[in-house]
């Protein structure tokens, strides 16, 4: 009795049904490639393990750790203290700096190190001027140093914003507490202020980490072999697709790793934060060393900043000057912003389904698709794109090297850009308000189009936006990809540089840098309020 | 066959259990037609849910709900919340931000312009904010946003009206007035309304009848005097109102306690819990009197006096009138005004 009473009740409720439908049909596909790449690589186990317990890619193993290693060591000794200068002392132009010092982010790495190879490289700026020397040859730039310095140069920002944030939120009492006991300022920092800032230095480190691995575009200028450019080189190389799967699912399974840490460590960071009544404190007052600091942030600030975009202008004026002109920009130009224009479009609206399902109707089965939404998270762009190239040469040809399986292979890796203001967004509508348009007799698609989606549209913009300008700056996927010469500013870029045709690379660099630049005011609003 | 007119909601044994925990259990009432209807409870007592459940936010794991004559929920009938005709007002008030004064209002409104036009301008008029309809939400002070609310809600003339703690974010000096003016607002409107809240002066002052649930469970339905003077428990004694429950010893028509011998408004033997609302008794100044003065409490209308009661030990409250005057330490005797309630423990 009590049993059909309960299922006679309830008429069933087709609108969230059909979410859930729509959502896991979503998901199965955005899943596609990690699947299908596990597939592969397993297709052959033994001969797959066999492949990448070889010395020579146990020893490409290493150098993506040994360089990631490199660089979050190298990252942190310069983010901490210029993180420490902004906030906790009298340095001068504090303002300024910390701007100066978050920009170098907008630099794409590989624009990066193209302007590093212009500068160092063969036939580049500094060989150029040395040859009136007499100097022949400079050390190569090109191999662990070039890529270290690179990425290095161009992802510090992630670890001094991160920094910067958590000495923000100190109890500044805490500080005063240990001076009031007889501690210096030295002795302070290293025993109050360092311990609590661990959080916040881990979890700047861990994205710098993640960023290394599965950065393709500094590796490869830099010829060095890293996992992703060794995976790219095998796959144009190699017959035996499980094997590059193999190299594709061990690259996985460390930034699955990083992730489920990085998890963790925000989890913990949030037991440490102490909410702090007092905002203001006093700032250590730098005297002498005033000096010496502004120094150290005009260093990082020239050599991250002012010195790419230096050479990549100088090549850029020396290209106009050798005859070249803009009109082989045009073309790339549009190519890249009608990618980015169609996934952003195609993000935004597969975003909207997804987002409300996990903030409207939480169950184990939307936490579970919202967190398989993000699996792009985990996936290099160089992996999404090779397990695709290998899913469509073997069972859907026609979609070999055209655009669709291109944007495809954008949605899955850029969707959690989308995913993460809008649900920001949605959080922040009440839901009464939603429960007060249907008591007011619409229904439920009504509200959605006239009450949840105006509420949630900045949100929304900004994800799209974000989709946008990261779909502008991707080079592997699109390199691995795109229709035969079918070339974007980042593939220019790509073959330009390749060939030592500095020249050539500075145009679309210089567009790459301006259109990141606009990507950083949507990467940094959150941090306003 | 009757002619009663058809009841404006009747909700017949409505359960909601959430996973384990049941939420509402058996809610029983019916409202009138034009009645004002207060569910009064301690926060987290299922009286939010209830609401939800009478306007289709939620839907119950059984019982039966019925809007002006209509079946809305039952083990075969399921109607969603935009074809129940009720209007809500949240405590949030929960305003669409992004639309002015007028668009809210006209939101839930069908027709023709120039029929959304006049039906808003009615409403305004009635809330009293005439000349507002350009103003956006957050251009309203806490007061102007909830009469927005209960306009909006209003507009499209729902068959009952919903009322979610709706005074409790505004400050105490509005709270009165507004309490009033939206009393007033419901009655010229002739709606029926339920009105949930934790603030039982709020109950009081406002509701024809009123419903008392702690747990998920309406212990007692009555017009405020009798949910005052003669609350069905001792519990619902000190919900509703400030009560004095001292124990004594019943023997049918009068009871033996700290305060003597008292007349009995209600027969019972044994071991007892005696209500004593602190306005209700006398005190007289003599030297060997069964109480001592701890302290008293002087708020202008009225004062709120401690005492200890002898052989008891315990406090004892009671409210005077602001001339009496008795010190700190004085013995007086309480004498009860009338017969006392007791409940049997």
């Amino acid at each position: 009795m009590q049993q059909t009473t309960r299922r006679s009740f309830r008429q069933p409720q087709w609108g969230i049904i059909g979410l859930g439908c729509i959502n896991l049909g979503l998901v199965v596909l955005l899943a596609l490639p990690l699947v299908y790449l596990i597939m592969r690589a397993t297709s052959d186990p033994t001969d797959g393990w066999a492949y990448i317990t070889q010395a020579s890619k146990l020893r490409v193993l290493w150098n993506s750790i040994s360089l990631a290693g490199a660089v979050a060591l190298t990252t942190t000794l310069i983010a901490v203290p210029l993180a420490w200068l902004v906030v906790r002392t009298d340095l001068y132009g504090r303002r300024w700096w910390t701007i100066l010092l978050t920009v170098p982010l907008v630099i794409p790495s590989y624009v990066g190190a193209f302007a590093l190879i212009g500068a160092l490289g063969p036939k580049g700026m500094v060989q150029g001027w040395l040859e009136d020397f007499g100097v022949e040859r400079l050390p190569s730039i090109y191999g662990f140093g070039g890529a270290w310095l690179a990425i290095s140069l161009f992802s510090f920002p992630y670890v001094f914003l991160s920094v910067r944030a958590g000495l923000r939120g100190l109890d500044p009492q805490l500080e005063e507490a240990s001076k009031m006991l007889g501690q210096g300022t030295v002795r302070t920092f290293f025993k109050i202020t360092l311990p609590q800032l661990l959080p916040s230095i881990q979890a700047g480190v861990l994205l710098v980490i993640l960023y290394t691995l599965s950065d393709f575009g500094a590796v490869a200028f830099m010829r060095f072999n890293a996992l992703t450019r060794d995976i790219y080189i095998q796959n144009s190389q190699s017959f035996r697709n499980n094997r590059v799967a193999m190299l594709g699912l061990e690259l996985v399974i460390l930034a699955a790793l990083l992730l489920l840490i990085s998890r963790r460590l925000e989890g913990n960071a949030k037991a440490y934060h102490r909410q702090s009544n007092r905002k203001n404190s006093t700032r250590v007052r730098l005297g002498k060393w005033q000096i010496a600091a502004q120094l150290f942030c005009g260093l990082i600030v020239l050599l991250a900043l002012v010195a790419p975009i230096g050479v990549t202008v100088y090549w850029l004026i020396n290209g106009l000057e050798r005859g070249e002109t803009f009109n082989e920009l045009l073309g790339p130009l549009q190519r890249s912003m009608r990618l980015a224009g169609i996934t952003a479009g195609v993000a935004g609206l597969v975003a909207l389904p997804l987002v409300i399902m996990q903030v409207r109707y939480p169950s184990r089965l939307s936490r579970g698709l919202g967190f398989g939404a993000y699996v792009g998270n985990a996936l290099p762009g160089v992996v999404v794109a090779i397990a695709l190239v290998f899913f469509a040469t073997r069972y859907v040809f026609e979609l070999y090297q055209t655009l669709p399986l291109l944007i495809f292979a954008y949605l899955v890796r850029f969707l959690p850009e989308m995913l993460g203001p809008l649900q920001a967004s949605m959080l922040q509508v009440n839901p009464h308000i939603e429960e007060s348009a249907l008591t007011l007799g619409r229904n439920r698609l009504h509200v959605l189009a006239t009450i949840t989606v105006p509420l949630v549209r900045s949100g929304w913009v900004a994800g799209v936006a974000l989709v946008f300008l990261t779909v502008m700056k991707e080079l592997p996927a699109t390199r691995i990809l795109a229709p035969i010469g079918y070339d974007t500013l980042a593939t220019q870029i790509w073959s330009a540089t390749q060939e030592l045709f500095y020249a050539r690379a500075a145009a679309p660099s210089l567009v790459l840098v301006i259109v990141s630049a606009l990507s950083l005011i949507y990467i940094l609003e959150p941090e306003n309020d | 066959m009757t002619n009663l007119p058809t009841p404006a909601l009747v909700c017949e044994r409505v359960s909601k259990t959430f996973g384990k925990t049941a939420a509402v259990r058996d809610l029983t009432f019916t409202l009138d037609p034009g009645q004002f209807f207060a569910l009064l409870g301690p926060s987290g007592c299922g009286k939010t849910t209830s609401l939800r459940l009478m306007a289709g936010l939620e839907t119950p794991t059984s019982g039966k709900i019925e809007i002006g004559g209509q079946m809305v929920a039952s083990e075969n009938t399921w109607l969603p919340p935009n074809r129940r005709r009720v209007g809500l007002v949240f405590q949030d008030y929960a305003l669409f931000p992004h639309l002015d004064v007028w668009r809210n209002i006209a939101y839930g409104l069908d027709g023709a312009r120039q029929f959304k036009k006049q039906r808003v301008e009615e409403v305004l008029a009635l809330v009293g904010l005439g000349g507002m309809e350009k103003r956006m939400p957050h251009q309203l002070s806490g007061g102007q946003q909830q009469r927005v609310a209960l306009a909006r809600a209003l507009a499209p003339a729902p068959a009952i009206m919903l009322l979610d703690e709706p005074f409790s974010n505004l400050d105490a000096a509005l709270r009165a007035q507004v309490r009033e003016d939206v009393r007033q607002i419901l009655k010229s409107a002739g709606i029926s309304t339920v009105l949930v809240t934790h603030d039982q002066e709020e109950a009081l002052s406002l509701a024809d009848v009123v419903g008392v649930m702690f747990d998920g469970a309406l212990v007692q339905v009555a017009p405020p005097p009798v949910l005052y003077q003669s609350p069905a428990s001792a519990a619902v004694a000190r919900f509703v109102g400030d009560a004095n429950l001292i124990i004594g010893e019943a023997d049918g028509d009068t009871v033996q306690c700290a305060l003597g011998r008292l007349p009995l408004q209600n027969p019972v033997r044994g071991q007892v819990e005696i209500m004593i609302r602190p306005e209700a008794v006398l005190l007289e100044s003599t030297h060997v009197g069964h109480a001592e003065i701890i302290s008293t409490t002087y708020f202008g209308h009225d004062q709120m006096i401690l005492l200890c009661l002898a052989n008891g030990g315990e406090n004892f409250r009671v409210r005077l009138g602001p001339s009496e005057h008795f010190a700190p330490g004085t013995h007086v005797n309480v004498v009860t005004k009338a017969p006392v309630l007791a409940y049997s423990v």
